[in-house]
């Protein structure tokens, strides 16, 4: 059995193709959205979900979310005294999916599809496969975002051809992809994206705009906590802000309120250089698959993001349509990861879909170019395989030293699109002795073998002598090598993950202590009663008396989310 | 003889798109694309190699006589080489006529700014027709006779990052100019910023007539390094110009001309790829033509602004600016001699052709415009 996974930067969610059909799989507390977020408790116990997403709030310095971005940067972040890869992070979070799945399955389950945004580099990639080996799953499949939503949608597209967009603005990274569809297969046209735009983004801009102008000190600021609640209330008022109706942000620091109202209006203008960067991989993508936007079918929107009124608009007036959402755009990507499952399983139930995907950028080497009268630049990008070709392709350069008597070549790889390397990403590089005389011999042909799955291999023959060079990319030192996944594993296999049957009572209270610390005065004291209540029945170990108070307590935080304080009530 | 791509997809010349994406499918479903990729491969060259030649306009048996007929049975598919989109769209044309009064109030007004507010404008306004403004005004500037041409690559450069713009070049040989443009560029800037300065004040005495010949050895040095580069501050005139004065004065050495727009690729590294599609050059000449009425269409805002300046030389490229009628009125002004609406009107009857069709904003019509830019091309 292969499961699917949406390894997002905000939530993830796990699916499996069951009876013939996309299935999501739900969490311990029975949500299909688990947060990206991790914590590690007093008890050295990891915390994966929302436990950890509320106590990012109450112990920032032990949490960790949106990690995500920094896969393959080498980034490392402190939790807990401890330093960990965004790899290991992530793949705490996978084994948590992992644990659902298995619940529910019935058996054990090593094999996934992992899916990643479309324009995910090289290293990026790789180090969303180790999160997978970490995780102790062997990453069948790294599926492009775009790619998922599209199959999730296609299987529900009752016109047997037709050309349409995914817009897939997820909490980290902006993807979009053009597909046709005919007789079956599913073929991706074009792909193009921004690895730097997400969500996260525009919450960021509330973030800055309430330290701006609701008068909270200073010093809030570097109040990690206090950081962390903004930005889970500025989450929440990004998707409210719509219309004319304006949006409070009130929080407490320090036990005195500030608060900030903006409105719909106003977070326009502040986002315009977001939503202006919407374009260009909407402009690049529809380009290179030669598909006008009048011509497209449909515009399917993907990633919990394009739930923001703000995102919607826009889109709306990109296509001068309103997009497609029959699809919740926070599942379709898992759904689509199940399908491809099932594809690879080879299920009865798909045997005449097929799809094609592309890779979304250009790969190529660094060259030197000569000017008229001779001389020489360096620094210039020559393309080896052009973006949006279809995977799994093979592609030759062939190229000539530029010394008279050089004994060896040092080839730069790079992705990117800008003519010069600077501007590009580099891979990695590789070093190849050739034989030159006198301005003879040397010429080498590059082959770039890009697989279905985004990985790039590269093989260097010396064209005079025939001598091959097969060659892995060890990319700019961010990688983790064979050694230190595995003693990595090693590690990660020591953390103790806090019991599955026990996590509903572990997030409540986690929960618990998110809204103790929103709360002033009497309604704070009280509140502490009801959650004192609840910790004396988990130390019982009294399985009713856990229940009743459980329920009681969520009652209780139900009402406070509700009206904003607790009402006296006899204990 | 059958064709091999419609062999490996079991087809034969009577094939269409259609069937080509039937054939196709079929065959795709039995082959497994990671564990063959080799056999994946084979089979996607041939059905891209067979989408082309079914798109083809004269690829069946039998040939178009001329590729006037814009009714074309293949050519439905919009998987079609890129049609060069319609001209007349009036979006496009009210952002080069903002963009052209903006330069009128140059050098009172940031460039970058003006420019970068018309793309966002496009953009919300009308996001299929961006592309074509952007290479519309950088046919304009690779024509050498709009104003300004610096400032407005410095501003373009800014807005539409130009090095990565390139590979999205609508043609070759645009593409090349670019490079070739870019290279130079690079060169440049490596110089320190007192040589740059020099240089180019020494290029603007060239291009403003008023150079002293005893810089003609440096200036002759960056004309022959820079070609490209410098032919966006010195236009062909100024440069033909200077060259004469050179020579009277004696020895100077005789600078290349700037990236002709054929020079296929860069020496030093060849490259393993298909050659350029002859579609793509008739779809680079049509662009040409709207880079040249463009250029007219900033030249005449600019004639309003500096009557003083050189007499602007009657060059055929200003003349060429008649093709479109969008364009007609400011070509006029510029005072278009006849001789190139004559070649067009020439062809419209070989062609049978007529002015409404050339006109229109629709398939038909750009595939006539095609016609009619081919087969200027060809005289």
């Amino acid at each position: 059995m292969i499961i699917g996974i949406d390894l997002g930067t905000t939530n993830s969610l796990v699916a499996a193709w069951l009876d013939g059909k996309p299935t999501l799989i739900p969490n311990a507390l029975g949500e299909f959205l688990t947060p990206s977020c991790v914590s590690i408790d007093e008890d050295g116990q990891v915390l994966v979900g929302r436990a950890a997403r509320d106590r990012l709030q109450t112990h920032p310095g032990r949490s960790a979310s949106v990690f995500k971005r920094y896969m393959g940067s080498g980034r490392a972040l402190d939790l807990a005294g401890k330093s960990y890869h965004p790899e290991e992070l992530s793949a705490l979070v996978l084994r948590s999916l992992k644990a659902d799945a298995e619940a529910m399955l019935g058996h054990e389950i090593t094999e996934a599809i992992i899916t990643v945004p479309a324009y995910f580099s090289d290293a990026q990639r790789k180090a969303t496969r180790t999160a997978g080996q970490l995780a102790g799953l062997k990453v069948d499949r790294l599926l492009n975002e775009p790619t998922a939503a599209a199959l999730a949608y296609g299987l529900h597209q009752a016109e047997p051809e037709s050309q349409f967009l995914v817009f897939d603005l997820g909490g980290g990274t902006f993807d979009v992809s053009v597909l046709q569809m005919f007789e079956g297969v599913m073929e991706v046209r074009a792909s193009a994206g921004d690895n730097m735009l997400g969500g996260e983004d525009f919450t960021q801009l509330l973030v800055q705009g309430y330290f701006a102008h609701s008068g909270v000190p200073e010093a809030a600021r570097d109040d990690a906590s206090f950081r962390q609640r903004l930005i889970a209330r500025a989450d929440v008022a990004k998707r409210e802000l719509a219309g004319n109706a304006p949006v409070t942000i009130a929080l407490n620091w320090r036990d005195e309120e500030y608060s900030w109202t903006t409105d719909a209006t106003q977070f326009a203008r502040s986002a315009e250089a977001l939503l202006a960067r919407l374009w260009r991989p909407v402009e690049g993508a529809l380009r290179d698959a030669r598909i006008p936007a009048s011509e497209l079918n449909n515009v399917v929107l993907a990633g919990g993001a394009t739930r923001m009124p703000l995102v919607r608009q826009q889109a709306t007036r990109m296509f001068g349509r309103f997009p497609e959402s029959t699809l919740d755009p926070d599942h379709v990507v898992a759904m689509g990861a199940a399908v491809q499952a099932g594809l690879r399983m080879k299920d009865a139930a798909l045997h005449d879909i097929v799809m094609t995907d592309v890779c979304p950028y250009s790969m190529g080497v660094e060259v030197a170019q000569h000017l008229p009268d001779g001389s020489r630049v360096n620094g210039f990008y020559s393309v080896v395989i052009e973006r949006n070709t279809v995977v799994p392709t093979s592609r030759v350069g062939h190229y000539h030293p530029t010394g008279a008597n050089q004994t060896k070549i040092d080839l730069q790889i790079y992705q990117g699109e800008s003519r010069l390397v600077r501007d590009n990403i580099k891979l990695g590089s590789i070093e190849v002795p050739i034989t030159r005389r006198n301005g003879e011999g040397g010429d080498v042909d590059v082959r770039f073998t890009y697989d279905a799955n985004g990985l790039l291999e590269v093989e260097v023959v010396e064209i005079a002598t025939g001598a091959r060079h097969q060659l892995v990319i060890t990319s700019s030192n961010h990688e983790l090598s064979q050694e230190e996944i595995a003693e990595r594993l090693k590690i990660l296999s020591a953390l103790k993950i806090h019991p599955r049957d026990t996590l509903a009572n572990r997030s409540l209270l986690a929960e618990a202590e998110r809204v103790f610390q929103l709360l002033l005065g009497a309604n704070r004291d009280r509140f502490g009663q009801w959650v004192g209540l609840f910790e004396q029945a988990l130390i019982s170990q009294d399985e009713r008396l856990i229940t009743d108070r459980a329920s009681q307590l969520r009652r209780v935080i139900a009402q406070i989310e509700a009206n904003g304080f607790l009402e006296p009530e006899p204990v | 003889m059958n064709l091999p791509f419609l062999e490996q997809l079991g087809l034969d010349q009577t094939a269409d798109a259609t069937t080509i994406r039937r054939a196709y499918a079929r065959r795709l479903k039995q082959v497994d694309q990671e564990a063959d990729p080799e056999a994946f491969a084979a089979l996607r060259t041939a059905y891209e190699q067979a989408l082309a030649w079914s798109e083809q306009p004269n690829a069946a048996a039998e040939p178009v006589p001329d590729a006037a007929e814009p009714a074309n049975s293949r050519g439905q598919s919009h998987n079609s080489d890129p049609q060069p989109p319609p001209p007349d769209r009036p979006l496009v044309t009210q952002a080069h006529a903002r963009f052209a009064e903006a330069l009128q109030q140059w050098p009172n007004v940031e460039l970058t700014e003006v420019l970068r507010t018309i793309s966002t404008d496009l953009h919300h306004q009308a996001p299929d027709q961006h592309y074509l403004f952007q290479w519309q005004l950088l046919a304009a500037l690779a024509q050498e006779n709009a104003p300004h041409r610096f400032e407005i690559f410095l501003a373009a450069d800014q807005v539409f990052h130009l090095a990565s713009q390139s590979t999205h070049a609508p043609a070759p040989e645009l593409r090349n100019w670019l490079d070739a443009l870019l290279v130079q560029r690079e060169a440049w800037i490596t110089q320190p910023v007192g040589t740059r300065e020099r240089q180019l004040n020494l290029l603007q005495t060239v291009q403003a007539g008023t150079f002293n010949r005893d810089n003609a050895g440096e200036i002759g040095q960056m004309l022959n390094r820079f070609p490209t580069f410098s032919s966006l501050v010195v236009d062909r005139d100024a440069r033909e110009r200077w060259k004469q004065a050179a020579e009277e004065s004696g020895g100077i050495p005789d600078a290349p001309p700037p990236q002709a727009f054929s020079q296929a690729q860069p020496p030093g590294k060849r490259r393993v790829n298909p050659a350029a599609s002859t579609n793509s050059r008739v779809i680079f000449r049509f662009l040409l033509f709207l880079g040249i009425g463009l250029s007219s269409v900033y030249r005449a805002s600019m004639d309003n602004h500096r009557h003083s300046s050189a007499p602007e030389p009657s060059s055929q490229t200003t003349a060429q600016a008649g093709v479109l009628p969008t364009y007609q009125a400011s070509a006029n002004k510029a005072g278009a001699p006849d001789s190139f609406k004559t070649q067009i009107a020439a062809c419209e009857r070989k062609l049978g052709i007529d002015d409404r069709l050339l006109q229109g904003n629709n398939e038909r019509s750009a595939t006539a415009r095609l016609a009619v830019a081919r087969c200027i091309e060809a005289h």
